[in-house]
């Protein structure tokens, strides 16, 4: 199903880059304006201190869709929890994480197939693997990494739940179909066992055939709840329409799996070596599009420019950059407190860079890295790593400036901050914690104001010096063609007034596009 | 008061609570670990049976009385009756705030149904780290579903005059 709107918005894009590339496809990767894609980003999860996370995302076609939910650790992106969601037409699947006595824990009581299996009871995440041993990079190897973070789904095919009597037959994918008289997917086990047995992947990638160009079916929404001060709030995931196409052109010149779509297995974890049958794929650098965004200037449109020499497009992970770069972000503040009266309001703002692991966590001897040696698309579609991990300023694993490497445990990029009131006085970033300079050094950031920390992160920053107790801010990146970046403002207000009960509202960012290509 | 007195003035108790109460926890500052260390876990070895024995009863009490002081503020939280709850936390931030503004740093967004204590973790003589599972309803508005959840949380106590009072995070 496509909105109309992004249909416009692809076939005008096809127009804007008919000059200057070679891809022949209406099709590019955008954030969807209508909040409907192939790809979803929510900015944030957290478990910390009594807060729980929750997450929906709806099936709005008549397809079955296997969707990739993949859990990121906040310091480096390293995966620290994914399976596979099998959604049957118009289904929607939900789910929460919390923290239990065995570290961040997912809970499901929905009836959708799930590949693995998730319980009301909670399954716990899997023990550190992706950030310990081999694969250190200089960040906490605790189990308390886990706790925050943010989560992409992404679409792997699409089955067509009619075509019981044509090839291709569809009978695994139709198990996903839940029973009118049960209420339960009768073929999930089928489907469990299926992506967990490397003799069905070619049934899997032959069901789940359907074209996906110009397929966006995924809507979804998330919510922060803390359990404990009884607040919450809701929010939508920034949603990637025309992440992948099966047309023959952008698989014949991007074809890492093989039969064109992104259906990998959930092999466990001692097949992991594996990528492109395995968890580790797909990811937001498996795009086969050039990215595409609504500029700021000009007839409306920007495109992504081409490889200097080739006129082909960049697809995979810079193309989703392109796609998500701004050069500012701005959103609403609060720190205000009226002691007699009884009510404080305090605002946290999350900054997550989605695809900043694709760049600075240069470690390809492993696996878990964005920029592992096994993932191919990354060496095909990224610049080579020179001296920075450009767009972005430090690496956090740092295998090339070195002799040996250098695991910095984060990767700071310096911004600026204009903070203003609501009556135009303004601050210019002073008082900066920590260090003094700001900057954001995580790729789930979390900023607070006066020290706010109401999502009791781990890896705060802190804008100290307001310029009163309320108003607004305008961060600026410093490369001038932006930064991949979501998030949102998350706003508390304590209240012991009957007629203004203590809540908490969440708010997405605006953002400013790049005027100036990569 | 202007908005600008009201911020001063927040910062500044903020910053007599980080005073008053939180040196009490400093040294508790260890890195994380994650999963928590079982029930009494962090209870030096004795050297002698007898004294084992009673350093183990020693430690059976005071955790007994930990944890009754633990369900007893759920209890009053759960009955929403905050002015009881209030009463569990420590002298330092009594003094400091107000019920009225202890009250605040509750919403209705959750209904809270039980607890269980899970851990209790020594910080020294005085302080300890008590695990709780906390087991809530919760009505998602975008999927008219009430969820009935639980998440676990660390809640710092203290002893000041050998009884144990909770760490309100302000």
């Amino acid at each position: 199903m496509m909105n109309g709107k992004v249909k416009k918005l692809a076939l005008a894009v096809g127009v804007a880059l008919g000059g200057v590339s070679m891809v022949p496809t209406a099709q590019a990767v955008s954030a969807a304006q209508d909040n409907i894609g192939q790809a979803l980003i929510f900015p944030y999860y957290t478990v910390n201190s009594g807060w729980m996370s929750l997450f929906g995302v709806t099936n709005t076609s008549a397809n079955i869709v296997a969707v990739k939910v993949r859990f990121r650790e906040a310091y480096n992106s390293r995966d620290v929890l994914d399976f596979n969601v099998i959604l049957s037409p118009h289904d929607v699947w939900t789910g929460w994480v919390a923290e239990t006595a065995n570290g961040p824990t997912i809970f499901s009581e929905d009836t959708t197939c799930t590949v693995g299996t998730i319980t009301s009871s909670g399954v716990p995440f899997p023990s550190p693997t992706s950030y310990v041993g081999s694969a250190v990079d200089g960040g906490p190897t605790t189990v308390a990494r886990m706790n925050e973070g943010y989560v992409e789904m992404i679409m792997m095919g699409a089955a067509d739940p009619t075509s019981s009597t044509t090839l291709p037959t569809t009978a695994l994918a139709r198990g996903a179909i839940h029973s009118t008289t049960t209420g339960v997917p009768p073929g999930c086990d089928a489907l469990v066992n299926a992506f967990q047995d490397t003799a069905k992947l070619s049934q899997l990638r032959s069901e789940f055939s359907v074209p996906m160009a110009n397929l966006n079916p995924l809507s979804g929404t998330f919510s922060l709840v803390n359990g404990g001060e009884g607040y919450s709030a809701a929010g939508k995931p920034v949603a990637l329409a025309n992440f992948f196409s099966s047309d023959a052109t952008a698989c014949g010149t991007n074809n890492t799996f093989g039969v064109c779509n992104l259906i990998t297995l959930q092999l466990s974890q001692a097949a992991a070596g594996d990528f492109y049958r395995s968890w580790h794929e797909p990811s937001l650098s498996a795009a086969n599009t050039a990215g595409a965004r609504l500029a700021t200037t000009g007839t409306g449109l920007g495109a992504e420019p081409s490889i200097a020499g080739t006129g082909v497009n960049l697809t995979g992970a810079p193309a989703v950059s392109f796609a998500l770069a701004h050069t500012n972000v701005i959103n609403e503040w609060t720190r205000r407190t009226n002691p007699a009266a009884g009510w404080t309001t305090a605002s946290d703002w999350v900054v997550t860079f989605p695809t900043k692991n694709f760049y600075v966590d240069n470690k390809p001897s492993t696996e878990f890295a964005g920029r592992a040696a096994g993932r191919a698309n990354i060496a095909t579609a990224l610049p080579a790593v020179t001296t920075a991990p450009t767009p972005f300023a430090q690496f956090f694993v740092d295998t090339v400036n070195t002799p040996d490497v250098t695991t910095r445990g984060q990767s700071c990029d310096s911004i600026s901050i204009a903070l203003y009131n609501r009556e135009e006085a303004m601050a210019t970033g002073g008082g900066f914690s920590p260090g003094g300079t700001p900057q954001l050094c995580y790729e789930a950031n979390v900023l607070t104001f006066a020290g706010s920390n109401i999502l009791n992160s781990a890896i705060p920053a802190s804008v100290d010096s307001l310029s009163g107790t309320f108003g607004w801010m305008n961060i600026g990146f410093s490369p001038a063609s932006g930064l991949p970046a979501v998030g949102f403002s998350i706003t508390s207000r304590d209240d012991t007034n009957s007629a203004l009960l203590s809540e908490a509202g969440l708010v997405e960012h605006s953002y400013v596009a790049p005027t100036t290509l990569p | 008061m202007t908005p600008e007195m009201e911020g001063a003035v927040h910062l500044l108790r903020c910053l007599l609570v980080s005073l008053c109460v939180y040196p009490a926890m400093a040294y508790t500052a260890t890195p994380e670990s994650g999963v928590p260390a079982a029930e009494g876990s962090a209870v030096a070895p004795a050297e002698s049976a007898p004294s084992d024995a009673l350093a183990t009863e020693a430690v059976e009490a005071w955790q007994a009385v930990l944890k009754q002081r633990v369900m007893a503020r759920w209890d009053a939280l759960i009955r929403r009756d905050f002015e009881a709850a209030y009463s569990f936390t420590s002298p330092s931030y009594r003094a400091l705030f107000p019920l009225n503004v202890f009250k605040s740093k509750f919403g209705n967004k959750v209904a809270w149904r039980r607890v269980e204590v899970v851990t209790i973790e020594p910080k020294g003589e005085d302080a300890a780290t008590v695990g709780i599972d906390l087991h809530v309803g919760y009505h998602q508005p975008q999927s008219e579903q009430t969820l009935e959840m639980k998440t676990y949380i660390k809640e710092p106590w203290v002893r000041v005059d050998g009884q144990w009072w909770y760490v309100m995070k302000d």
